[in-house]
């Protein structure tokens, strides 16, 4: 197996074969980050494509130095702003996001604490926190999507968004008890 | 040790906390069932996002990005080439049939030449005619698409891609329409 560093090397030697290989790596995670973000199949996939453009149109700029998945990943976070903009599509409502910011990551255990998800099947559970994700402000699930879906690590995401990892951190926690919130709150 | 924050139980399930630590939280989960329940409920949660399924990309989506990056070039000398395929194939099949049916070859170029005479002569009234109507029709078609063109233009910022292309249906059904009356009244005529 190549390793992506080796792969862009060979494509910047003008081996089309091996960006072929590239994007086959990572059609998939970032199609799956774009989707989760976007919510529509054919604008996902054409965000993706766009990924992939920018990508190569911009290849002899990368560093190898970073990770290629996150100089991948930023190049795709950036796009999803940009069209966002594009479309004066508001991401979050800045209040919805105080809200969520002022949780307190210290926060104990309390008493007699309600858990629907153990009161519900796995494929419901999953649909639930679809609708659950879709209603997070955008900058917390681009977070929680990377770590969790994408199991990207900590360090990768700090790298990404240029936050210290301890804020990476802070803010998936918060991801996290906002989803399950919201799934108690639905039910 | 006091009860577990909802961050202590996070980083203990994502494996993110000092063996030490790891190892005080498990004991501590051990005796007390607030917590137990609480990290259960969580382990839960994080164990069905993580089996959320993909998003799923279309067979062919990898060639069609590296179309969009790599766009084939048409050069003269593949167009050449493609050309050259073409008529070699011809020309092999033309061989193949003289082979197969025994004929003289000499003899299928005559007849050839016979047939096509014979058929101009036979026919060159409907020639005339038609290459007079392919003149009015395409004096009329250039003049008909510099409209439409126009048109467009002026009508394209204010219609949506949808109603576009239904006006485009809509135009080449009247123009096919006009043109067979036109073609059916001239035959008429003549006759």
């Amino acid at each position: 197996m190549h390793e992506d560093k080796e792969l862009v090397e060979k494509t910047l030697q003008g081996e089309k074969e091996a960006f072929e290989m590239i994007i086959r790596r990572y059609q998939q995670p970032i199609l799956n980050y774009i989707g989760r973000m976007v919510r529509e199949q054919e604008l996902a996939l054409e965000l993706t494509q766009e990924v992939f453009i920018r990508s190569y149109s911009s290849l002899h700029s990368y560093q190898p130095k970073y990770k290629f998945s996150s100089w991948l990943f930023k190049i795709a976070s950036n796009l999803i702003i940009d069209y966002w903009r594009k479309k004066k599509i508001a991401t979050f409502s800045l209040d919805q996001q105080q809200i969520w910011e002022n949780q307190n990551p210290t926060l104990q255990v309390t008493d007699n604490e309600p858990s629907i998800v153990r009161k519900l099947e796995l494929s419901e559970l999953r649909e639930k926190i679809e609708e659950a994700l879709e209603k997070m402000p955008a900058s917390f699930r681009e977070l929680f999507v990377w770590r969790h879906i994408n199991e990207l690590s900590y360090e990768e995401i700090a790298e990404i968004k240029g936050f210290p990892v301890g804020t990476v951190k802070n803010r998936v926690f918060q991801a996290k008890e906002m989803i399950r919130q919201l799934l108690e709150e639905k039910s | 040790m006091k009860c577990l924050t909802v961050h202590q139980i996070y980083l203990h399930l994502e494996k993110e906390l000092e063996s030490s630590e790891n190892k005080k939280i498990e004991r501590h989960l051990r005796s007390c069932s607030k917590c137990r329940k609480a990290l259960e409920g969580r382990k839960l949660l994080l164990q069905a996002v993580e089996s959320l399924p993909s998003w799923q990309v279309p067979s062919g989506f990898t060639h069609q990005v590296m179309d969009k990056i790599f766009p084939a070039k048409v050069t003269l000398w593949n167009s050449f080439l493609a050309l050259a395929a073409g008529f070699s194939t011809f020309i092999a099949a033309f061989f193949i049939y003289i082979l197969a049916t025994g004929q003289n070859l000499s003899s299928v170029f005559t007849g050839f030449y016979h047939n096509v005479w014979e058929q101009i002569k036979s026919n060159s009234l409907i020639f005339i005619k038609f290459f007079k109507l392919t003149s009015i029709s395409l004096k009329i078609l250039r003049e008909l698409l510099e409209h439409i063109l126009i048109g467009f233009l002026q009508a394209t910022p204010i219609t949506s891609p949808e109603v576009q292309i239904f006006i485009i249906f809509l135009l080449i059904l009247t123009t096919s329409f006009i043109f067979g009356l036109q073609r059916k009244s001239l035959f008429g005529e003549k006759q």
